[in-house]
């Protein structure tokens, strides 16, 4: 190794002051005898005075290191990244106070957040869940309902209760009016084979009535005073009725006029020619 | 008393230790429900709600469990639960593209008028802004103290992916409550 080369390997500790006696005495021997040597150590000297050429540098290159730096915050704050990350982001934050200023802010949220752990419930509350509980448990407090929930109190405790928590929530489901409407509509029907109040009516009369009845109903579901989705879908529901019960007639009228006729023509078995007039 | 004890007289129908049960984990059990439902009425059927379910289910909580976790892990089902029902019944609001993230308001909401503290107030205000399973893991993870492993356990979570929603988490908050108030660090 030539003594210029020895010298250049030697330059970065010479800077730094880290060399022992002996290399140091050999290096500033070096340079009083080589210009070349002389002149690089000085331009390495004057490179300390340089400007911060990072952001210049980041901004042709790679971009800006902010948004990997504060996706390791929580982590290096957690002193959970290994040792190389973890010097990476300190020198990131030496130099950037958008990314120091978050890293504050991560640091005091470790102390507000704890502050929501508790929080005071409004007045009355205790009072409140402890009234339930004496609702639940009116004779013996054992709470031993298993995952069925109150199974082991009284029905008329548990109706209750459910009237009191669920039963308000079902009512404003979107489906309700639908379904309310469906089981109405079987209670008619059911009613209707019980109690034989269409018996002997004609199949035109009967179509009519029942059209009628279930068009009624669908309309005071819709002017009942409820949630406005509820409305709407009653008035859709009567819509729909009134079309099915349309369809159904016509199939009605058309199945009698076809049955009739099936019926003449066989009263008339010599008549070979298909008639086409309608009975 | 040791929460064993309490738990153990509970099943047993003391109606003294059921109480205290309610006083000791209310405003715990009331905090949580804030933080889910974001309205203090809601919150306030919903903690109540959250107390009949731990009624219902306190043969479930195995000897050897500790109290919290089952009980913050009662509360976040029902919460989402009920978040879950609000969402099935509440049309989504169409919102323009153009008009961005939300803002938050500057009038403070009858919840942050309840909250003590302006530091707080504001964390709460941007703890709004966050997507829901990041919120819920600042819920449970800074807020209510749960361990990752009891998150891992409670939400159904790897552990890398819960540690790493967690950091996620925070570093999102902290970017929320810099666009609100730069300085929130500098202050402390």
């Amino acid at each position: 190794m030539t003594a210029c080369r020895r010298f250049e390997s030697r330059l970065e500790g010479w800077l730094a002051g880290s060399l022992d006696a002996t290399a140091r005495r050999e290096a500033e021997a070096h340079l009083a005898d080589c210009p070349s040597c002389r002149e690089l150590a000085d331009l390495a000297v004057l490179t300390d005075d340089a400007p911060d050429l990072t952001a210049g540098v980041l901004a042709a290159t790679t971009g800006p290191a902010c948004a990997r730096a504060e996706d390791h915050l929580p982590a290096w704050l957690a002193a959970d990244l290994d040792q190389a990350d973890h010097h990476l982001v300190t020198l990131h934050l030496e130099t950037c106070p958008d990314c120091r200023t978050l890293a504050d802010i991560l640091v005091a949220m470790e102390t507000t957040l704890p502050h929501f752990r508790e929080m005071t419930p409004p007045v009355g509350f205790t009072e409140q869940v402890l009234h339930t509980f004496t609702a639940l448990t009116p004779h013996a407090p054992s709470p031993k309902p298993g995952r069925e929930g109150a199974s082991g109190l009284p029905f008329d405790v548990r109706l209750s209760t459910w009237l009191r928590t669920a039963w308000p929530r079902q009512v404003q489901r979107p489906r309700f009016a639908t379904e309310l409407a469906y089981a109405l509509t079987v209670v008619a029907v059911l009613a209707v084979q019980a109690t034989g109040a269409f018996a002997g009516a004609e199949p035109r009369e009967l179509l009519e009535r029942a059209r009628e009845e279930t068009a009624e109903q669908a309309r005071a579901l819709a002017e009942a005073p409820a949630v406005t989705g509820t409305a709407v879908t009653a008035r859709r529901l009567g819509d729909r009725v009134g079309d099915f019960v349309g369809t159904l007639k016509e199939r009605a009228g058309t199945f009698l006029r076809d049955t009739a006729s099936s019926l003449l023509n066989e009263d008339e078995p010599d008549s070979s020619a298909p008639t086409e007039e309608t009975p | 008393m040791d929460p064993t004890e309490l738990i153990a007289r509970c099943r047993q129908g003391d109606d003294l230790a059921w109480e205290a049960l309610v006083k000791t984990y209310q405003g715990r059990v009331y905090a949580v429900a804030v933080h889910y439902m974001r309205d203090r009425e809601e919150a306030r059927d919903m903690a109540q709600e959250i107390f009949v379910r731990v009624f219902h289910h306190l043969d479930s909580l195995e000897g050897d469990r500790p109290l919290l976790p089952w009980l913050l892990q009662i509360a976040r089902n029902a919460c989402v639960d009920r978040l879950r029902r609000l969402k099935v019944r509440t049309p989504p609001n169409p919102v323009p593209v153009e008009d961005g993230p939300e803002i938050p308001a500057a009038e403070p909401s009858p919840e942050e008028e309840a909250i003590t503290g302006a530091r707080e107030r504001l964390l709460y205000r941007a703890l709004g802004t966050l997507a829901e399973h990041y919120r819920e893991m600042i819920v449970l993870k800074d807020i209510q103290g749960l361990k990752l492993e009891e998150i891992c356990e409670l939400l159904d979570l790897p552990m890398g992916t819960a540690k790493s929603r967690s950091h996620r988490a925070r570093l999102e908050l902290a970017r929320a409550v810099r666009e609100i108030q730069p300085d929130f660090g500098a202050a402390s």
